[in-house]
């Protein structure tokens, strides 16, 4: 059966016309082609559902209305939630990165294999678990009876809490993208050309000088790739900011899936996803434009 | 009035059927029950986009109709999968009705702990579409259990398949909704939500709600993330009439009592958190469940409640067994709510849960006399803040919106 299928196969191969050959390679993108298919069918039923009516009974009517938007976009309740969401998901993307560049730097300059690999397995061990753990993990840390709480009452006699507070949405988001920030961040510095900076340092440069002047430019495209990861998956978070900010720092995540499954409001829901989404596209657009790095994924350029 | 569960732990429920006179009194105070059940259940009539036409129930069918054979009783699924609410819920559930279920038929029992909203949006899909639900019963509350069975997503059950309806209070039972000859689902109990606090903080309990508006509580209010059990509340701090002024359109004035809530919230959460809350003394005050406190003094929490002059409201949780189940678990499923109806298990169950029976057989838990936060006495009804039934289906969806987009705004 099996040299059937092997003869077949050699058969196809000759028989096969040498323009299609070459053009076979594009068969391998079919998978993601069908994916975002998928993916932009969903979005256009969001679209559609963005625009009917709400109806307890029914969920929704076909009847068109501007309402579902009016309410995301003007709403001051939803407003403090995308602005809130905005700015702690930039803040944490762009600490994330601040630690991330030099935990990446020492990594791939280690001075040994051993110190390597162990920093490696460090910035590899969150992935071994997920969001949710992860925040729990905060939740017994920052509580009033957890090590904060413990440390405060030791040392100022009452014990601090940072449950429910955006600071605790922050540190949760931090924990989240420092390993990504780490390991989209280290190819780029690996491929700095390691006799660059030691000719900077010959100069007369110090090492820090070396950092800004020569690896920074760089490894620019890197850092900002890094920061569009980060930043795209911190918008969109909803493990963290539900379990650390106690149902008073909601992001947009929570703030639909209430819509979406309390309410049962799902044209609302519609409404705001799609305003996310545009949101989201049009800063990374403008980092992409701004970082002159548009073209970094289709010709290599570094 | 100070209700401290330390109260609780002392009574047993063997203490509870010892005493003679304890039927006779849960016969009375079911009684009072029914009469709001009379008024609860009563008013059918106003939910928009449901036929209202007089639907007769049947009284009796054979189980060949339902069952789709001629034998008595069909065969025995390995297990039977109920929704629940985690924590303390499903230790009640477990404790009270799966244990006595399975010892009685062998049938194991698992829980799905998906969010009963969650679990609304995905039967909402698939029974239409003619797929197996992922539950043989569904545990949810009773406004869901009405919108998802006007949705047809429930299973007829008939007085035959679950014999123990027909005994409950008139509150257990739903009103007749369009395309179901028995009932779409049943109350399987009362509650209130009341007043939590820390004793720490209150030695003696706050009588009123507007200690929840003290400058002094910044951060130190809880309460569900739906807002669920406060919003009749807030309409009656705000001096409207209930039900008549309970449209979103009439609420603004409820609304802005909300909007100045926001600097004394500290959570928003389901059970497990205003749980854990208490516990971990992250919140001094919570607009809760008792069985969230109960859970919490079991865990150590210094914790009590009160019922607040201004009234508490009061609803009920249902249980239903979803379409589209195969014959034979359908069948199993209905078992397991006649079980849950069962008079001996009823009292047990709301023992644990901390929510008066709605079987009048059952036994009343000894704790909950004495207590107004239990509907169990004439007196403690007129604390109550009921809503319709029609009037909480026609409303509830669009105060959780509001209240939503009024908490989305907390800075």
């Amino acid at each position: 059966m099996l040299g059937y299928l092997i003869t077949f196969l050699i058969f196809l191969k000759e028989k096969t016309p040498e323009v299609v050959k070459k053009k076979s390679g594009y068969l391998l993108i079919f998978p993601s082609i069908v994916s975002i298919g998928v993916m932009f069918i969903g979005l256009m039923y969001l679209v559609y559902l963005s625009f009917q009516t709400y109806d307890v009974l029914q969920r929704f009517i076909p009847a068109l209305t501007l309402e579902n938007y009016y309410k995301t976009i003007l709403t001051p309740g939803p407003q403090t939630t995308f602005f809130r969401t905005f700015y702690l998901s930039l803040l944490a993307s762009f600490t994330s990165i601040i630690l991330a560049i030099p935990y990446a730097y020492y990594t791939v300059r280690a001075p040994s294999s051993l110190i390597q690999k162990l920093l490696i397995i460090s910035i590899l061990f969150p992935f071994f678990t997920g969001d949710v753990i992860k925040a729990y993990g905060w939740l017994a840390a920052l509580g009033r009876s957890g090590i904060l709480g413990w440390f405060t009452e030791k040392l100022f006699g009452s014990s601090v809490s940072l449950i429910n507070t955006p600071t605790a949405v922050f540190i949760g988001l931090v924990q989240l993208l420092l390993p990504l920030s780490v390991l989209i961040v280290a190819p780029s510095i690996a491929a700095v050309n390691r006799e660059l900076e030691m000719a900077a340092q010959n100069l007369g440069a110090t090492p820090f000088q070396t950092f800004i002047k020569v690896v920074l430019p760089l490894i620019k495209p890197g850092v900002l790739g890094s920061f569009i990861v980060s930043f795209t998956i911190a918008v969109t978070e909803y493990a963290a900011p539900d379990l650390l900010g106690g149902g008073i720092n909601k992001f947009v995540a929570n703030f639909i899936y209430m819509i979406m499954f309390n309410a049962v409001n799902y044209p609302y829901a519609a409404a705001s996803s799609i305003f996310l989404t545009l949101i989201i596209s049009l800063i990374v657009y403008l980092i992409l434009k701004v970082g002159k790095i548009g073209n970094i994924f289709i010709r290599g350029v570094r | 009035m100070k209700n401290h569960p330390e109260k609780i732990r002392k009574y047993t429920r063997r203490e509870a059927l010892s005493t003679a006179g304890k039927i006779a009194i849960s016969a009375i105070t079911a009684g009072v029950i029914g009469g709001i059940g009379g008024y609860y259940a009563g008013s059918t009539t106003a939910v928009p986009s449901v036929k209202t036409e007089t639907i007769e129930r049947v009284k009796t069918v054979t189980i060949t109709e339902t069952v789709g054979r001629t034998s008595t009783i069909p065969p025995k699924p390995d297990k039977l999968i109920v929704r629940a609410w985690g924590g303390g819920w499903q230790y009640a559930l477990d404790e009270a009705v799966s244990k006595t279920f399975t010892k009685k038929t062998g049938i194991k029992v698992e829980y799905d702990n998906t969010e009963d909203s969650e679990l609304q949006a995905k039967l909402v899909e698939l029974i239409p579409a003619d797929k197996t639900p992922p539950v043989d019963v569904n545990w949810t509350i009773s406004t869901n259990a009405y919108l998802e069975s006007a949705w047809g997503l429930a299973a007829d059950m008939l007085p035959d398949e679950v014999p123990n309806i027909e005994d409950m209070l008139l509150q257990a039972k739903p009103p007749p909704i369009q395309g179901y000859r028995g009932y779409p689902f049943v109350n399987v109990y009362s509650y209130t939500y009341v007043l939590g606090y820390l004793t720490k903080y209150f030695p003696e309990p706050p009588d009123s709600w507007w200690v929840l508006w003290e400058p002094q509580y910044e951060k130190s209010v809880a309460m569900y993330d739906d807002g669920i059990g406060f919003h009749a509340v807030l309409a009656k701090l705000a001096g409207l009439k209930i039900p008549e002024e309970l449209s979103p359109e009439k609420m603004e004035a409820a609304w802005d009592l909300l909007r100045r809530l926001l600097p004394n919230i500290g959570g928003l959460g389901e059970d497990p958190d205003l749980s854990m809350w208490l516990i971990r003394e992250e919140m001094k005050l919570e607009v809760t469940i008792i069985t969230n406190i109960l859970e919490a003094v079991r865990h150590g929490a210094k914790a009590a409640w009160t019922v607040p002059k201004e009234g508490v409201e009061m609803h009920t949780d249902a249980m239903y067994v979803p379409r589209n189940l195969p014959p034979e678990r359908e069948y199993w499923a209905k078992q397991y709510i006649n079980t849950a109806l069962d008079p001996e298990v009823q009292g047990k169950w709301a023992e644990l849960l901390g929510c008066p029976p709605l079987h009048p057989k059952a036994p009343i838990p000894e704790y909950m006399e004495g207590d107004p936060a239990f509907p169990v006495k004439e007196e403690y009804i007129e604390k109550m803040i009921v809503i319709p039934l029609d009037i909480l289906v026609k409303y509830e969806k669009d105060w959780f919106t509001k209240f939503e987009e009024i908490t989305a705004g907390i800075a």
